[in-house]
């Protein structure tokens, strides 16, 4: 199994190396290269941020392309000698992950010979973990986003329900205090004060219950599934992790883990239609 | 080796099989004949596991899934590789232990004959050599069911001589074929078993041997232009068919050939010859297609 996941890998790298995606990318580390290290030497937090925060976006990208070669017409003889669709699957992410891991280092490359910051001990080894979860999750996120994975509906309602989240994570207690305002001035209408007195006291106490409240615990159960992020942004901008804080990269590993493991579901159940160009 | 059984296929709403059940025996080649769009290519995506049925199941024999290779109706390839890389990649793939690959990539280039075409990039391949590759990467690996969609599609006579001559050495040696084609005399030349698809159902299975002698025909052959016998002739049987210059004679109507051959020897007609053929896959798929 092993050798057939390596051989597929190694076979969608080589496609997207001789192809122009993987001009592409080159481009894109240059571009961002000279957008964010040209002028200054920078800070250790900036330099692991903002490479982070390439490799992370290079990955998501560079899964959505081998994905998207792996879903070619190309693909289906390869499909009948395996002997799981998963090992197909893997491959995509080994391949992605792989192209974009070895971008980001040589982008980290360059900057550390021509400018590089001062680290201690601790902060470069803090890199690691970081760099590796953020891209991890990404490249489980494109692959949700790909059409090799999504079946029917999938990632309508993976996306959807992530957007519903950050809504609920950023703007939840906005929308609440909008509610309540408009409630309390509902329950003031002179028309429904003299008719329907109970009604009014009842719309007041809600919006009193919903001024007051302002629901944090929603707020903070829909803002838990993007901790781990702000914590790792945290940590390296405060220069030090907390003990809980340093449990963000590995609660990442773990979300990354669950959401192949939904990809790997959907792929094995759905029906390959293979793009055929 | 594999029992489809009760295979259904929807998309939307389109039935492309219904409740298709076909026994898979080991060492047969089994010809699947139909229109387009009788549903061939979606039976063989779903006996390779590329598409999922809505219903019904794939059994196979000893619940082990046999190794199989596959060769779809369109062919795309790697362009920039060479013959030789991509099929190293599906010898990777196919599990060959890396002391027997080049043996076994050679062997399927001598067989498909691309001996010398090794090295050659597929985006410089004719059809035919394309089509030969395509056939090479299935053989590779000693698969044991071979499914192949319009296998000589794009070949020349000799060469699709060639690769039926390979059908049925790979049949001597126990291997089992499942094949398309829409050429019938591909399917009478190599074909064990034939299984017609007619939207989305099979409507005619049976041994190639069998289906051939139980469609008897002759064919009586006579002198004159039978124009003015020819309303009496025909309502003797309705399987019976009057040409300018013959009589075809088919099914039970064969059995009142003497009563036939009465009316015309003494209506003045000399008989030239009477001949006895066996029916033609033509005749047949007319027939169950008609019907």
């Amino acid at each position: 199994m092993m050798q057939r996941i390596l051989t597929l890998t190694v076979y969608l790298i080589y496609r997207s190396l001789t192809s122009l995606s993987g001009l592409w990318f080159l481009l894109a580390g240059a571009v961002y290269y000279w957008l964010a290290f040209r002028v200054r030497t920078p800070e250790a937090a900036y330099f692991t941020l903002v490479i982070g925060l390439f490799g992370a976006g290079l990955t998501f990208l560079a899964v959505l392309s081998m994905a998207g070669k792996a879903n070619e017409a190309i693909s289906y003889p390869y499909f009948t000698r395996l002997e799981s669709r998963i090992e197909f699957l893997t491959a995509v992410l080994a391949a992605g992950f792989g192209l974009a891991l070895l971008l980001q280092l040589l982008l980290a490359a360059v900057v550390l010979i021509r400018n590089a910051p001062e680290f201690t001990l601790g902060q470069a080894l803090e890199i690691p973990p970081i760099w590796l979860s953020a891209n991890l999750i990404l490249a489980v996120l494109a692959m949700h986003a790909s059409d090799f994975v999504a079946n029917t509906w999938s990632r309508v309602k993976l996306f959807g329900v992530l957007a519903v989240l950050i809504l609920l994570a950023e703007n939840f207690n906005d929308l609440v205090t909008w509610l309540a305002e408009r409630l309390r001035t509902l329950s003031y209408t002179p028309s429904l004060n003299s008719t329907q007195q109970s009604f009014a006291s009842s719309l007041r106490a809600a919006a009193d219950f919903l001024a007051n409240s302002q629901s944090a615990w929603l707020e903070e159960t829909a803002g838990l599934i993007f901790w781990p992020f702000r914590a790792v942004i945290n940590g390296v901008t405060n220069g030090t992790f907390s003990r809980l804080e340093a449990l963000a990269p590995a609660l990442l590993i773990l979300a990354a883990t669950v959401l192949f493991l939904l990809a790997a579901d959907i792929f094995a159940g759905k029906d390959l239609v293979l793009v055929e160009e | 080796m594999l029992r489809i059984e009760r295979i259904t296929k929807r998309f939307l709403k389109t039935v492309a099989l219904q409740e298709i059940t076909l026994p898979v025996r080991q060492g047969e080649i089994i010809g699947i004949l139909g229109p387009n769009g009788a549903g061939k290519t979606t039976l063989f995506k779903i006996v390779t596991g590329i598409l999922q049925p809505n219903g019904g199941r794939l059994v196979f024999g000893g619940n082990r899934q046999p190794r199989m290779g596959f060769k779809p109706e369109r062919l795309f390839f790697p362009e920039r590789m060479t013959f030789r890389q991509y099929l190293n990649l599906m010898a990777r793939l196919g599990n060959i232990k890396p002391g027997e690959r080049k043996t076994a990539v050679d062997e399927a280039l001598l067989l498909l004959g691309l001996e010398g075409s090794g090295g050659r990039r597929i985006k410089e391949a004719s059809k035919g050599m394309r089509q030969r590759l395509g056939l090479a990467q299935a053989l590779l690996g000693d698969p044991d069911l071979l499914v192949l969609d319009e296998p000589t599609d794009g070949l020349d006579p000799a060469g699709q001589a060639e690769i039926y001559e390979i059908f049925r050495r790979l049949r001597a040696g126990g291997k089992t074929i499942l094949m398309s084609s829409h050429r019938l005399g591909e399917i009478t030349a190599v074909c064990t078993e034939i299984a017609i698809l007619h939207r989305g159902r099979v409507i005619y299975q049976n041994r190639m041997s069998d289906a051939l002698a139980e469609r008897p025909k002759a064919v009586i052959h006579v002198d004159r232009p039978l124009t003015t016998l020819r309303p009496l002739l025909e309502m003797l049987h309705p399987q019976l068919q009057v040409g300018e210059l013959t009589i075809n004679l088919r099914g039970e109507s064969i059995a009142r050939r003497r009563e036939i051959l009465g009316i015309v020897l003494a209506a003045g007609y000399d008989i030239l010859q009477i001949e006895r053929r066996r029916a033609t896959l033509a005749d047949i798929y007319a027939e169950v297609t008609r019907s």
